[in-house]
């Protein structure tokens, strides 16, 4: 495809070199770009930037929008998770006989901790696999050492490898239960349905059923992982889970936890989609505004070429004659731009894609963009510029042929601006700099119009980074502990207090139970179930932000909060309302009291005591909330070390530890991806916007270098000059960040709104907020563009002789 | 010729429209013309009911003062401009029922216009100004256009500049130019704008007589002009003040 738009390239040339094939009309086309080889190479500049810009967008759009979900797709993921201690091995071969089957097997699951880093660990998700020769679904795919672990070894996920010292032939040290071994690692494989390990701070790890019931010593049989036909969404898979649920209790096998995940979809495609709406949002505006500026360029030319146009009316040339001479004329450096941006937006748009797909873990699938892209791409190139000048265009070939004749290049917009700034105080020349903004005032309309755009949209991400920055900070303000150890199974308060009761910097050690149940929504919940947590109600370790409803109040009514991702599983959950929530085995029915924001897996709250009544009778718990005497930060993960080693060296069987200060790691590198695109994407926006205002005083130097003559011979400096376009350009710079933070806030109100739902579900808004360091740069940066785009085009202005700019046409 | 259901005419009966009128004797009639322009300062009456016929092979000067309306009058003539009352009659052809784009392309094919700042295109060389003027109009069929061009640069004594930009020319060499392309589409009026006002006296004289030949072969020629003109071999003189006819006078008279 390169190749053929170089041809096209290379036969244009031919064409002009080749008098008697080239066509007087597309000659003067030429021959008018190249009068003024400056102005149309800051055309093709603009087109190239505006082109590159949103071809990069658009191409890694396009290879993004389905190699996530196509490399999710291509490993066969299963559609239904069951778990339960009743399964035998008739179940399974029950379940692959029906026809709504398409493939069932045992999946087992359990997770472990592993160390990666010494006295680093993390949670292992560690998987037992049937038979690694013959994936029916939820498939591996190798990619270094072994693709079927020796027994006794264990295969890793790659993404692990980004988080800890781990490789192929790597011993590490796995914690399971009480004891710790160490286990091989033969090979590393890729498995494109799991979370990226860098944004979860999990390791994935895979081996033999037996080696798994060995290492693990675990029954096995208990998970069945199903792949169904003929299905096309979840509510589907959710009515055949409840028909397949009745069948099995019939039987007198009973499920433990039922996990649907969401229907052929990536668990991170909402970072993805949330990606390509930014880039779909700003790449338009990017867009918009270079094709703005290409208009204006356009607009600037036809503007120079009137009396041109007047004389070949008057040698014969009808309208339509003159129009099809600058069509050719925008035609060509669009067809240029095209040809030079093309490959650049291949290149760095698959790069891109590239960056993303590495933070997300997959494989970039889309080796060849479809013949579409070329298509929208040359359409852009080519059609759009002429679109966009079609106003200029159609405006200067329908002047008269007198009018044209008479345009000596003054405009009429001059009489009514020199009135608006008559300040005394200023002196001559600062009171023609402050005219001269509005000399043309379409131009200046339209430049401060795309540079307010541009801050407003740079200041919007930073706006919209504040809030969500607000948003993890209320996030771990509200959690007052600073070490969380959640067990594995559930003990006595004693046998959890144990080892940590004379650990150095402990203030106090608070404990709470959970587990996971199943709610009866329309939807069964997603992640094994959804998370249970039966803590204090009046627990001074946790200020909850209450979006709707309140918090828990009492010990004796049967209630529950929900966080706004399990609300996210009801269409409007109603506060008050009474929902049967599964616990442990039986059906409670409790009162929703309120909705907090959390960003977490979908987690429902009891008061400690109303759980226990409901479904733990022995008061046992599974969590320890641990608070530090003092909560450096130092000291904090000192304390996470010592609970670590207490934790190995008792009879616990710990499923993770984590400090505060982790999670809310965890937290900002799911969003960190989507800040940092934002404020990338903004700040492109506000280049465009800034190349707009270089364009317009690139144009307004050019159209007045007669002027510039003028006052050269009457006396002006130099430095004189030089500080009238910068003047100028510091106007509009300023007028245009003056409009532009305003619009910013009602921007950022909605924009963070509109990320919020995206981000964090459809129950939560995110709260606006003002980032005064944003708003701080953003001034900065637009103010050094505006100089820059202005200085450039004001040295071009002093570099012409008085002599050249008098005789300037 | 006209198509009365879309109100426009396809190139081949514009084509032949054009030749049709190009076979009629050249003769212009003015009936009655009068232009006014509004002005700050109020009304301003340009040319008065001017009568006026020019009749094929005459050479007329049309003089007056700067303000006396000679420009307007030629704005008249050559179409550019359109009279507030009046009618304007060239080859029997009435302008004002011609379009704008009709208008150019007639006006390519029947008038070539010289004006005083040549108003050369500057990105093309001389010879595609005149190749481009050809191909606008498109009567000259596109083989013999490159000859044409080059003999009528030939006969103003350029074609050595032919392959230059008008800036490398001379304001003398400029203005032959202009009358070449004028002469491009071979029309049968010639009217030319204070073509000698911006050269020397000796290159004038030679444009000048460039005019006279053009005239003595059968175009009809119309020169507007402020300059002394006793000495010039202009058929008729025209001179104009406060935009009225104040004498008209034939050679011979």
């Amino acid at each position: 495809m390169h190749g053929l738009i170089f041809a096209i390239a290379a036969g244009m040339f031919a064409l002009y070199k080749k008098e008697s094939f080239m066509n007087i009309k597309l000659k003067k086309a030429f021959s008018d770009l190249w009068v003024h080889p400056g102005r149309t190479l800051l055309v093709i500049f603009a087109l190239v930037i505006g082109l590159w810009g949103v071809g990069t967008i658009l191409v890694s759009y396009t290879i993004l929008k389905n190699d996530l979900n196509e490399n999710y797709l291509m490993s066969k993921p299963a559609h239904l998770v069951l778990t339960s201690k009743d399964f035998k091995k008739k179940a399974l071969e029950d379940l692959i006989l029906r026809p709504e089957i398409e493939s069932a097997e045992f999946r087992e699951f359990s997770l472990q901790r592993i160390e990666i880093f010494p006295d680093r660990w993390i949670p292992l998700w560690l998987y037992g696999v049937d038979d690694f020769r013959n994936f029916e679904m939820a498939k591996l795919f190798p990619e270094e050492g072994s693709n079927v672990p020796s027994p006794g070894t264990i295969l890793i996920e790659r993404n692990g490898m980004l988080v800890s010292n781990i490789k192929n032939g790597s011993v590490p040290e796995v914690r399971i239960g009480s004891k710790t071994i160490h286990v091989p690692v033969s090979g590393i494989i890729f498995d494109p349905a799991q979370a990226p390990a860098t944004q979860d701070m999990f390791i994935y790890a895979y081996t033999d059923r037996n080696t798994y019931q060995n290492l693990t010593g675990e029954k096995i049989n208990q998970r069945i992982i199903l792949r169904l036909k003929n299905v096309s969404s979840r509510k589907e898979v959710s009515a055949f889970t409840e028909r397949l649920i009745r069948e099995f209790e019939a039987e007198e096998i009973f499920i433990d936890t039922v996990d649907i995940p969401k229907f052929n979809e990536h668990p991170h495609q909402w970072q993805l989609n949330t990606i390509l709406s930014l880039e779909g949002v700003i790449g338009f505006l990017a867009f918009i505004m270079g094709m703005v500026l290409v208009s204006q360029l356009m607009g600037s030319i036809l503007a120079g070429q009137i009396r041109t146009i007047g004389i070949m009316k008057a040698v014969g040339a009808s309208s339509f004659a003159v129009f099809k001479i600058y069509v050719l004329m925008i035609l060509i450096p669009g067809s240029i731009s095209g040809v030079v941006a093309a490959p650049l937006a291949v290149k760095t748009g698959y790069a891109f894609a590239g960056f993303i797909a590495g933070k997300l873990n997959f494989n970039i699938l889309t080796l060849e963009l479809p013949v579409y892209f070329y298509v929208v791409f040359a359409f852009m190139a080519v059609f759009l510029p002429i679109l966009f000048s079609l106003p200029a265009l159609l405006g200067s070939v329908k002047i008269s042929t007198l009018e044209a004749l008479n345009d000596y290049g003054t405009s009429n917009e001059l009489s009514s601006s020199a009135s608006f700034f008559k300040f005394k105080i200023l002196s001559y020349s600062s009171q023609l700099a402050l005219r001269n903004v509005l000399r043309r005032k379409k131009r200046s309309a339209a430049t401060i119009a795309m540079m307010a755009l541009g801050v407003s949209i740079f200041s919007t991400g930073f706006n919209v980074r504040a809030a969500l920055s607000d948003f993890l900070l209320d996030s771990r303000n509200s959690m007052k502990y600073d070490v969380q150890v959640v067990l594995k199974k559930q003990v006595s308060l004693d046998e959890a207090l144990l080892p940590f009761k004379n650990l150095e910097n402990v203030e106090s050690i608070e404990s709470w139970n959970g587990g996971t149940g199943r709610l009866q929504s329309k939807v069964i919940s997603t992640g094994g179930g959804i998370g249970i947590t039966a803590l204090p109600y009046n627990s001074s370790l946790i200020k909850w932000n209450v979006i709707k409803g309140r918090w828990l109040n009492n010990t004796q009514q049967v209630e529950f909060v929900m966080n706004q991702q399990a609300a996210g599983l009801y269409e409007n959950p109603e506060i008050g309302k009474m929902y049967d929530i599964h616990l442990k085995g039986k059906s409670v029915s409790a009162k929703l009291t309120g909705i907090v924001k959390e960003f977490d897996a979908p987690k429902i709250y009891f008061d400690k005591d109303v759980y226990d009544r409901l479904a733990n009778p022995d008061h046992l718990v599974n969590s320890l909330l641990i608070s530090a005497k003092n909560r450096d930060y130092e000291k904090v993960i000192s304390l996470e070390r010592n609970v670590e080693k207490a934790g190995a060296n008792s009879e616990l069987s710990i499923l993770y530890i984590m400090s505060q200060a982790e999670r809310g790691l965890i937290i900002f590198n799911h969003l960190n991806i989507i800040l940092s695109i934002l404020i990338f994407l903004s700040l492109l926006v506000l280049l465009v916007s800034a190349l707009g205002m270089a364009s317009s005083t690139g144009i307004n130097v050019m159209e007045r270098t007669r002027e510039i003559g003028v006052m050269r011979a009457i006396g002006a400096t130099p430095a004189g000059i030089y500080n009238l376009f910068v003047m100028e350009g510091m106007v509009t710079g300023l007028i245009s960040i003056t409009l532009g933070v305003m619009l910013a806030l009602p921007m950022s109100y909605y924009a963070s709104i509109f990320f919020g739902k995206l981000i964090l579900g459809d129950a939560t808004r995110l709260d606006f907020a003002f980032s005064f360091p944003g708003f701080l740069i953003t001034v900065l940066v637009t103010a050094v563009f505006g100089f820059l785009a202005s200085r450039i085009p004001a040295r071009r202005a002093i570099q012409v002789s008085t002599r050249e700019a008098l005789s300037y046409e | 010729m006209e198509n009365t259901k879309t109100g426009q005419i396809s190139d081949a009966e514009e084509k032949s429209e054009l030749h049709f009128q190009k076979k009629l004797p050249g003769f212009l009639t003015l009936k009655e013309v009068s232009k006014s322009f509004q002005t700050k300062a109020g009304r301003f009456d340009a040319i008065k009911n001017i009568n006026l016929s020019i009749f094929t092979g005459e050479h007329v000067a049309i003089t007056g003062k700067s303000g006396s309306g000679k420009s307007t009058l030629l704005n008249m003539i050559t179409g550019i401009d359109h009279p507030d009352k009046g009618s304007v009659v060239i080859n029997s052809t009435e302008l004002h029922t011609l379009n704008e784009s009709r208008l150019a392309r007639w006006r390519g094919a029947n008038i070539g216009i010289v004006f005083q700042f040549f108003q050369l295109i500057p990105t093309l060389t001389v010879l595609e100004n005149l190749l481009l003027a050809m191909e606008f109009v498109n009567v000259i069929p596109a083989r013999d256009r490159r000859n044409r061009a080059e003999s009528l640069l030939e006969k103003v004594g350029i074609l050595i500049h032919k392959d230059k930009l008008p800036a490398e020319l001379s304001g003398g060499e400029q203005q032959r130019a202009a009358i070449a392309r004028a002469l491009a589409n071979d029309p049968p009026l010639l009217v030319a704008d204070e073509p000698t006002g911006n050269l020397d006296s000796r290159t004038g004289e030679a444009i000048h007589k460039l005019f006279e030949n053009l005239a003595e072969k059968g175009k009809t020629v119309i020169v507007v002009t402020h300059e002394n003109i006793q000495n010039l071999s202009y058929s008729r003189i025209i001179s104009l003040n406060d935009g009225e006819i104040i004498s008209d006078v034939k050679k011979g008279e």
